[in-house]
């Protein structure tokens, strides 16, 4: 009998893991929706929803930046402004920009005058953070 | 105990069975059991990004003047496709058709379209997306081109979160899929139509994202004729793989008063008119495919 419920509480608790993880990251949708129109309501969503758990590492992930558009990215990981660090680097490694230099800014906008594979990395800042959902949005102005 | 043992494994095995996809609960509870991991993640597990359909749309439009409906697949015909594997990508499809359409005013094929979507999206469980209260707000703002973009594309990205959060982000892959091949599509055909500089480079430019759609379609059990599509996406790379992209690094200049970055390198795109011939083709041929599926 000790077995079944050993394995009850161990999956009860994989279950409530995933449960909370997916309230989180839906909870700041929300939040980080806000942060890709605040100043500017004509950013036009790329339609995608970019959400990772992050403890101690980073996320990654390629797209393209097209030409004569200026894109924002915005990011939130809670109710505080500045718990992510995210940067966009060319496919050669150059870092085009880091919000690390702008107090972890929760959005930044890009001019684009000619397109470009960009990688965008993220992490959260242990020193606000330790772990928990990041949540990114990408919306575009034409 | 044992009826409640019973009724408790039943309903983790409904939980795991959704959507008969490979969740990336692996990746998360790697990150859970190994909290010095310095390994880079990936957002969603191997999620990347696929540029927005609307937005090709709109870069096509500011490119070419014609309006080209005979490039749109027919809304009439989405009564036929009768499996989930069919249906995400075709919403894809009638995505992009949809975007093409209102982004050059044409306003009742517009509704048309979002008919079809709506029809589709309630077949695969996003019927809230594109409800009663969304067909309103869209009808109101249809003449205003700006409200109309920022609805239609607030609703795909809703949906989007909603496939995430429910673990169906394999539907969510074969959406955006179909979205992109529609959108390659138009740029195919608008050139072969009239030759234009600026379009061609579009089509370039979408080398980035045929490798994301392989490792995409890698990733999920998605059922239907996955095996296929591989193929033929693997096929389309090659050709993509000849498209010479000449990259300059110049460095970007950052405004922080206005949070503001304006990027300065130089990227030029080359493709020769064969391989511009063999992209067209393939494309048209794995659009095809996706169309013709279930019917």
């Amino acid at each position: 009998m000790n077995f079944f419920k050993n394995i009850l509480i161990f999956t009860f608790s994989i279950i409530a893991y995933n449960y909370s993880f997916s309230q989180e990251c839906s909870g700041l949708v929300k939040i980080c929706k806000n942060n890709l129109v605040k100043g500017n309501r004509k950013f036009l969503s790329d339609g995608q929803v970019y959400s990772v758990l992050l403890n101690n590492e980073k996320a990654e992930f390629k797209t393209t930046f097209f030409g004569n558009s200026t894109y924002r990215i915005a990011v939130t990981s809670g109710i505080e402004d500045d718990y992510v660090v995210f940067s966009v680097k060319d496919l050669d490694g150059n870092i085009l920009f880091t919000n690390k230099d702008y107090d972890n800014a929760p959005y930044w906008d890009f001019k684009v005058p000619e397109s470009l594979p960009i990688i965008i990395e993220t992490e959260l800042d242990i020193d606000k953070k330790k772990a928990g959902c990041v949540v990114m949005l990408i919306g575009f102005i034409q | 105990m044992n009826r409640i043992l019973y009724i408790f494994l039943s309903f983790i095995f409904l939980q795991s069975c959704s959507d008969n996809e490979v969740v990336s609960k692996k990746e998360i509870d790697k990150a859970i059991l190994n909290p010095k991991s310095s390994i880079n993640a990936n957002f969603d597990g191997k999620i990347f990004s696929i540029p927005s359909p609307f937005q090709m749309s709109i870069l096509l439009n500011e490119t070419v003047e014609n309006y080209s409906p005979e490039i749109l697949h027919d809304p009439v015909k989405v009564e036929k496709y009768s499996t989930n594997f069919s249906r995400a990508l075709n919403l894809g499809v009638y995505s992009a058709d949809l975007g093409y359409t209102c982004v050059n005013n044409q306003n009742n094929t517009s509704l048309m379209y979002l008919s079809a979507i709506e029809s589709l999206t309630s077949k695969i469980g996003l019927e809230f997306v594109f409800d009663k209260k969304f067909m309103i707000r869209f009808d109101r703002n249809k003449s205003n081109l700006d409200s109309s973009l920022v609805i239609l594309t607030e609703a795909f990205r809703k949906a989007d979160d909603y496939l995430k959060s429910e673990k169906r982000k394999g539907t969510s892959a074969l959406i955006l899929i179909g979205s992109w091949i529609e959108t390659l599509f138009f740029a195919t055909q608008i050139n072969l139509k009239e030759r234009n500089e600026k379009v061609i480079h579009h089509i370039g430019e979408q080398k980035q994202t045929i490798s994301t759609i392989i490792d995409l379609l890698k990733e999920y059990e998605y059922g239907g004729d996955t095996k296929r599509l591989q193929v033929d996406f693997t096929e389309l790379k090659f050709y993509f793989d000849q498209v010479i992209i000449n990259y300059e690094y110049l460095t970007p200049v950052t405004d922080k008063l206005k949070k503001q970055t304006t990027l300065r390198h130089k990227l030029n795109v080359n493709i020769s008119d064969k391989v511009l011939a063999e992209i067209a083709e393939k494309t048209d041929a794995i659009r095809e495919q996706i169309l013709h599926l279930s019917i």
